[in-house]
């Protein structure tokens, strides 16, 4: 029946329903008792604050609107530099979590397989006196930490506390660690950024750089602004994403073979000798090694037959490359969802030495980890590999500690996962929802909302340094308590007598803006960007930068939402690295099986979109609405065929088909893409959650295989096959061939109705 | 009680008014109740709004607005049959007109009704009053629809006001009700010649208004740029196709009603015989419409109306396309053509598969071109939920509640008609075979 | 008195679906649940229109448009609305009169771009946490047809506060929502009549096209793209 029990409480009860900030809003909210009045009658005064966002790395500047001190609307900031007035689906989508009917108001306990609330202090007591004992028992190692968050000063609170305390780990796996852990692990630093003033050849591996990157909204107008200026693109990837559609090529190409590929690429360099031989030189230890090893084994002809891609491609891109000034063949995170993902990043970065990484730069004396102190920068933190290796293996864990992380819905394996995990006797969370992972914890202390939090961000990927202020636009709505102060006061009570700078989290973010107040070099956000003659007039040590005060210039901060330093000098990035330490010698993988399908298969590739790539966004109703609007698919799982495949296969637009893997069966929706790699079947990620947010469609990575990359343990997403069981009639075939002129969908020609 | 002194030989036309068999309260409250179904379903969707349909983007109009021209189509029996048929003066029309003019009586209200129900917002219907721009195909459509409502109405009062005399000096039931009707009627000379002017003027004056009701129809679709329905023929198409399920209904109310109160004697086989040959002649009028229609979008071969013709031909409603074809065309040719097959029953047959082929053709019409955007927006599915199907059966069962309880209030044949033919039509007749014959030769003695 | 216009540059517009989650959170439209998804009646006023592959594998490109009411200069659906519900105002903007709106669905069924939306339910939201309502919008009763209107509650509340500060309109008080969030700067936004907007340059360049232009509704948003480079 239509009217179920909440429709009739509102027609009887009502005092709350249908008013206020339109709709039904009071009924329905979960609001503090002293702002339901104001939501039924205030005055609706608007007001604007500033506050920034981390959602992904990039750390927009929002503007928030209140109304009666409600956030309702965000908005970009029109005068920040990271965003300029821009903002993505989920950044606009945030505000409604804050108000979330599920969101947990104060901390819970797990009393049997009930969340029952208690008090912080009781809370606390339970967590501290656990972590007191494993101390006291000296099982520092038993200890493992988990944490996701995009803030690096975040991040940098959980290395200082495991520092302090002792604990060795840390899973620090954010997109920024996740994007250098392939030059960490050859022992170089990460270079910080790509040039665009010198860059004029981006080779892209697997990254949606104008969608799902470090700072999407910022790579979206530099592509934008120079691809009219000669700047070319080429994208290597299994799926033709919206990010990278506006690549000048496009390279169709699983992600087990990018690393044949970029070596395939360097053989054209060695070949024709067109590398830049200073750099191999002075900073490439291994070199003719290497050199030998590639002219040996990766002529175009082994290339393609490695990669399936067509050896005049692989020369011509060869040659962009080898005549490029500044190229850079660019990969972030994404590269190392697949089980030799790691190994791809090696020879993707042996490429870029061959031309002296002159595409990429180095902010100007490492400025982030100079001035914001080295807590920062991450420490030798493990990946998830070390937690999965432990979590299958004879070593149990005493104690888990997640805070932004919901890593059983993110890996595939869910059933050895959770069964794992309910062997863990302590698990503590700091989310602020009961989702996949912290349904498992025993102890949850929920984090302020992004809205009520206070922050520095910051990402490396313009150039220069640029600083978001993240601020609270309410005073907290609940018992929730920020997970910086809980660590702060857990270091005070296992190590007594320890000497901490900081009283709580403010204070620790007031002390990073110190530094930067103490700089005196760049500019407030607010404040208009710097003309060629400001610029040149600050070089020669002219500053007008005067705050009588650290506390006036902290207000002004507050105010402007951000800082940035649009007079930094770059530095070249000159990474020293090793041959040997690049490939494990001799291990030519022979061409991957997934080429050659046995009959009937096809390849299940999964996907990330820009609404929702962690899977963290379907709290957001609009944002889950959205996921497949483009297709006209609502709240279903869709799968992206090529219409050639599909016809070999019989099946038509349109039909819901059951899909079989290795771990079961599933249902989707077979959409016709002729932008699909033949034999690909893509399939979006972020759907499927059960127990948290909309219960629709489903989660791919709980039936894709259990490969993962050996060192990072980021799970594969393009290494299962999957067969189609059966299929329903869907559209008629004359009613889809009637769109194109010929009757053909395979876009030999250009199929538009319009002029 | 009922005065059975007075047998009249036309007495078999009475009985139905005062005689009631069992059979029709077991059918009026069986019919009932499909009515009242529908009515809740009404009040449910009145309370949920139009969700409960079957209708979505891009499928906004769906089986409301299909019954609502079906059912205006219909209508065209009575005026065509009794108008035009008076006005040429063919004396078979004389037991058929008054049922004729029942039926869009009855079928107006039932399909001026359905554009209310498919409204979103039926508690603004005023504001097509208040705020109405004349420049939109529905408000002609209102106007038009009024204006035949009305004509039809006065066209069914005026010939049954004899009747209604008639029934009042017979004395019984509703005796106050047909003194009221009847205004006076005695049968005088002058009377007579009055009701005979004014049922002239009105049968002229109908039909135009009937025309233009269809017409007027038709323009909701081909007034809008949607593939399919922007088309210049769909007027006289309509027209066509509304004689058509007219004269189909009208057949079928016919069989019904001679098999019910025993009429054989007034509805012969001679009647259907002609209603046969039209229902014949308007099939291939039908298929001659429909035929062109489709060859000029094939030839044209314009990509937006392309979809929509292979949507119909060789796509998911390619069964119901065909479905019609058949129903509209091949069953009532193979039937009608065929001496052997056009009896009663054969002819009884066709006019079914007419009927359901026409409501068949306008859900061709109506829906795949809203299916089938101009741009490439996917393919609109269109499953009709229960509320629509129930308001369909209920209209169908008011339509048949609506004929009984006429039967039980008037005679269903025009009784002072047959009298009038029965004395006097063969004197006129003879008399205009004499003009039309040439005058050399003898003239033979007439017997009266 | 000023025709507003918008121009959406396709080389530049990545798809990242910023505008049509801001334009469905600025203007209060429903989210609809499952079922009614499925049977085809999610509202978006703006949708992505999937409309042209070009090239052969692997250089097929798709483009997507951002669909929107084109505010056409020769509405179709004002031509047929019984109840003047929907009409165009002289500043170009095709406008709604939501509670003179009787649900007749003409207007649908004439508008070549499908480019309107009707609210046949009203549905409890699944989450009913999408209450964060702008209070400068109405929200539409069940019954009623909407579509994008140009965010024009931003223009009167635009032209209150100009008139409050005793001057004219300037181009850059008023703006839609999808045009301010745009984070590839890819929609403009402005006065086609007024020589210096930014838009009247735009609509002159070699690259625009209309939809449908062939069926003289003169829309008013207009599609900038470079074919195949």
């Amino acid at each position: 029946m239509e009217i179920n029990r909440r429709d009739f409480m509102k027609l009887i009860g009502g005092s709350l329903a249908g008013l206020a900030l339109g709709g039904a809003a009071g009924a329905m909210m979960k609001l503090p008792k002293s702002m339901e009045a104001v939501l039924y009658s205030g005055p609706r005064i608007e007001s604007w604050k500033l506050t920034a966002c981390t959602k992904c790395p990039g750390g927009c500047s929002l503007k928030v609107r209140l109304i009666d001190n409600f956030p309702i609307q965000v908005f970009g900031n029109p005068l920040s530099p990271v965003n300029e007035g821009g903002i993505c689906s989920m950044g606009l989508a945030s505000v409604a979590s804050i108000y979330h009917p599920s969101r947990l108001t104060g901390p819970v306990k797990n009393v049997n397989g009930e969340f029952v609330p208690i008090s912080y202090d009781e809370a606390y007591k339970i967590l501290s006196d656990e972590l007191k004992k494993i101390i006291s028992q000296n099982k520092h190692d038993d200890v493992f930490l988990v944490t996701q968050t995009e803030s690096r000063l975040r991040a940098g609170m959980f290395n200082k506390f495991s520092e302090e305390i002792g604990f060795k780990n840390l899973i620090l796996d954010n997109f920024r660690t996740a994007s250098s852990f392939p030059y960490k692990n050859i022992s170089v630093d990460a270079p910080d950024f790509i040039d665009f003033d010198k860059c004029d050849y981006l080779l892209n591996f697997g990254s949606q750089m104008a969608e799902i990157s470090n700072n999407p909204l910022y790579y979206t107008r530099k592509i934008n602004e120079h691809r009219s200026k000669g700047f070319k693109i080429t994208s290597v990837q299994p799926k033709l994403t919206p990010g990278i559609a506006k690549s000048d090529d496009w390279i169709p190409l699983l992600p087990v073979s990018f690393k044949d590929f970029a070596l395939g690429i360097a053989y054209v360099l060695l070949r024709d000798e067109k590398y830049d031989k200073n750099f191999t030189g002075k900073y490439f230890s291994g070199f003719n090694d290497f050199r030998q090893y590639v002219l040996d084994n990766y002529y175009p002809d082994k290339a393609q037959e490695l990669t399936g891609v067509p050896s005049d491609k692989i020369l011509q891109i060869g040659r962009e490359f080898e005549n490029a000034s500044a190229p850079a063949a660019y990969f972030d995170e994404a590269v190392l969802y697949n089980s030799n993902g790691t190994q791809n990043a090696s020879a993707i970065i042996a490429l870029n030495a061959l031309k002296g990484f002159r595409g990429f730069g180095k902010i100007k004396d490492n400025f982030f980890s100079s001035m914001l102190g080295k807590d920062n920068e991450s420490i030798e933190n493990i990946s998830f590999a070390k937690l999965k290796e432990r979590l299958s293996g004879n070593e149990s864990i005493q104690a888990l500690i997640i805070s932004s992380s919901n890593f059983v819905f993110n890996n595939p394996g869910q059933e050895a996962l959770k069964k794992q995990l309910s062997s863990i006797p302590f698990i503590v969370s700091f989310s602020s929802f009961v989702d996949e992972t912290s349904s498992f914890a025993h102890l949850i202390i929920p984090d302020h909302d992004d809205f009520e939090k206070i922050d520095l961000l910051f990402d490396e990927s313009m150039g220069i340094p640029a600083i978001t202020i993240r601020q609270p636009v309410v005073s907290q709505f609940f018992n929730t308590v920020d997970t910086g102060d809980i660590l702060i006061s857990l270091m005070k009570d296992l190590k007594p007598g320890i000497k901490i700078p900081f009283q709580n989290y403010s204070d620790y973010i007031k002390q990073a803006a110190n530094k930067i107040y103490s700089n005196r070099e760049g500019i407030l956000m607010d404040q208009s960007k710097p003309t060629a003659i400001e610029k040149g007039l600050r070089k020669i040590g002219w500053n007008t930068e005067q705050y009588p005060s650290f506390d006036d210039f902290w207000d002004s901060l507050l105010e402007a939402g951000g800082w940035w330093n649009p007079f930094a000098d770059k530095e070249s990035y000159n990474p020293k690295i090793d041959f040997k330490q690049i490939f494990n010698k001799g291990s030519l993988l022979p061409k991957s099986s997934l080429y050659s399908l046995p009959n009937n298969n096809l390849r299940l590739n999964i996907f990330r979109k820009n609404l929702d790539y962690k899977g963290s966004m379907s709290i957001y109703p609009v944002l889950v609405e959205q996921f497949g609007s483009n297709w006209s698919v609502f709240y279903e799982l869709w799968a992206e065929i090529n219409p050639d495949t599909a016809r070999k296969f019989s099946v038509n637009n349109r039909s819901k088909v059951v899909l079989r893997t290795n771990k079961g069966k599933f249902t989707a929706i077979l959409i016709y893409n002729p932008a699909v790699m033949p034999g690909n079947l893509d399939v979006p990620f972020g759907l499927g959650h059960v127990d948290f947010g909309d219960n629709c469609g489903v989660n791919p990575l709980a039936y894709s295989d259990d490969l993962s990359d050996k060192q990072t343990g980021k799970a594969t997403f393009s290494e299962t096959l999957v067969e189609i069981v059966s299929a329903s009639p869907g559209d008629s075939p004359s009613s889809a061939q009637i769109m194109t002129n010929e009757n053909k969908m395979t876009g030999t020609e250009s199929r538009s109705i319009y002029a | 009680m009922d005065n059975h002194q007075i047998l009249d030989e036309d007495e078999i036309l009475f009985r139905p008014i005062y005689q009631t068999g069992k059979g029709f309260y077991v059918l009026a409250a069986a019919l009932l109740t499909v009515f009242m179904f529908g009515v809740v379903m009404y009040i449910r969707q009145l309370i949920f709004g139009l969700g409960v349909t079957g209708m979505n983007e891009p499928v906004t109009w769906g089986f409301y607005i299909i019954s609502f021209v079906f059912f205006i189509g219909i209508s065209h029996a009575g005026t065509l049959i009794s108008a035009i048929l008076r006005l040429s003066k063919a004396e078979w029309r004389r037991p058929i007109t008054r049922m004729a003019e029942v039926i869009t009586g009855i079928v107006l209200l039932i399909g001026g009704l359905h554009p209310i129900i498919d409204l979103g917002r039926p508690d603004r219907i005023l504001n097509i009053f208040e705020r109405g721009r004349l420049q939109s195909p529905l408000l002609w459509d209102l106007t038009s629809i009024t204006a035949y409502f009305t004509a039809s109405t006065i066209y069914l009062y005026l010939p049954l006001i004899p009747d209604i005399a008639l029934l009042r000096d017979r004395g019984g039931r509703f005796n106050k009700l047909y003194t009221i009707l009847s205004w006076g009627y005695e049968g005088t000379e002058r009377q007579k010649h009055v009701l005979e002017r004014a049922i002239n003027i009105l049968m002229i004056m109908v039909i135009p208004i009937a025309i233009s009701v269809h017409t007027v129809i038709s323009w909701i679709f081909s007034m809008t740029l949607q593939p399919g329905w922007h088309s210049t023929i769909f007027g006289p198409y309509f027209v066509v196709g509304a004689i058509f399920s007219g004269i189909a209904a009208l057949i079928i109310v016919m069989i019904a009603f001679r098999k019910t109160f025993h009429f054989d004697d007034y509805l012969k086989k001679i009647h259907f015989n002609y209603l046969g040959t039209l229902l014949l002649v308007m099939s291939l009028l039908w298929f001659y419409f429909t035929f062109a229609e489709y060859l000029t979008t094939f030839y044209g071969h314009e990509p937006p109306e392309m979809r929509v013709f292979l949507y119909k031909f060789t796509g998911g409603y390619s069964p119901f396309f065909w479905l019609m074809v058949f129903c509209n065309f091949i069953v009532p040719v193979v039937f009608l053509s065929n001496k052997k097959l056009k009896t009663i029953p054969g002819i009884l047959v066709a006019s079914i598969a007419v009927v359901i082929g026409m409501w068949l053709e306008r859900l061709i019409i109506v829906v795949p071109s809203l299916a089938n955007p101009r741009l490439p927006f996917p393919t609109g599915i269109y499953i009709p939920s229960l509320t629509e199907i129930s308001l369909l059966a209920a209209a169908i069962a008011a339509f048949i509640l609506g004929f009984m309880v006429f039967s039980k209030l008037f005679p269903l044949i025009s009784i002072w008609e047959i009298k009038v033919g029965r004395e006097e039509s063969v004197r006129i007749v003879s008399e205009r075979l004499n003009e039309y014959l040439p005058s050399k030769g003898h003239i033979r003695k007439q017997i009266v | 008195m000023p025709k507003y216009g918008m121009v959406i540059d396709l080389n530049k517009c990545t798809q990242c679906e910023a505008c049509i989650t801001a334009c469905k959170l600025e203007n209060n439209v429903q989210i609809v649940s499952k079922e009614n998804a499925a049977l085809g009646r999610a509202m978006f006023w703006m949708k992505l229109l999937d409309s042209n592959f070009e090239g052969a594998y692997p250089d097929i490109r798709p483009t997507k448009i951002p669909m929107l009411c084109l505010q056409c200069d020769e509405p179709p659906c004002t031509k047929v609305c019984p109840v003047r519900a929907t009409y165009k105002r002289d500043d170009g903007i095709v406008a709604q009169i939501y509670p003179q709106c009787i649900g007749c669905r003409y207007c649908m069924a004439n508008c070549p771009y499908s480019a309107k939306t009707f609210n046949w339910l009203k549905d409890e939201q699944q989450i009913e946490n999408e209450k964060c309502y702008n209070t400068d919008v109405s929200v539409r009763p069940k019954g009623v047809v909407e579509k994008c209107t140009f965010c024009i509650h931003r223009l009167q509340a635009a032209r209150e506060k100009a008139k409050s500060e005793h001057r004219k309109l300037q181009e850059s008080d008023y703006i839609p929502a999808c045009a301010e969030v745009c984070a590839a700067h890819a929609i403009y936004f402005g006065d086609l009549d007024d020589p210096h907007s930014q838009v009247f340059k735009l609509i002159n360049d070699y690259r625009k096209f209309t939809l449908q232009e062939e069926l003289g509704t003169k829309p008013k948003v207009y599609y900038l793209s470079a074919k195949a480079e």
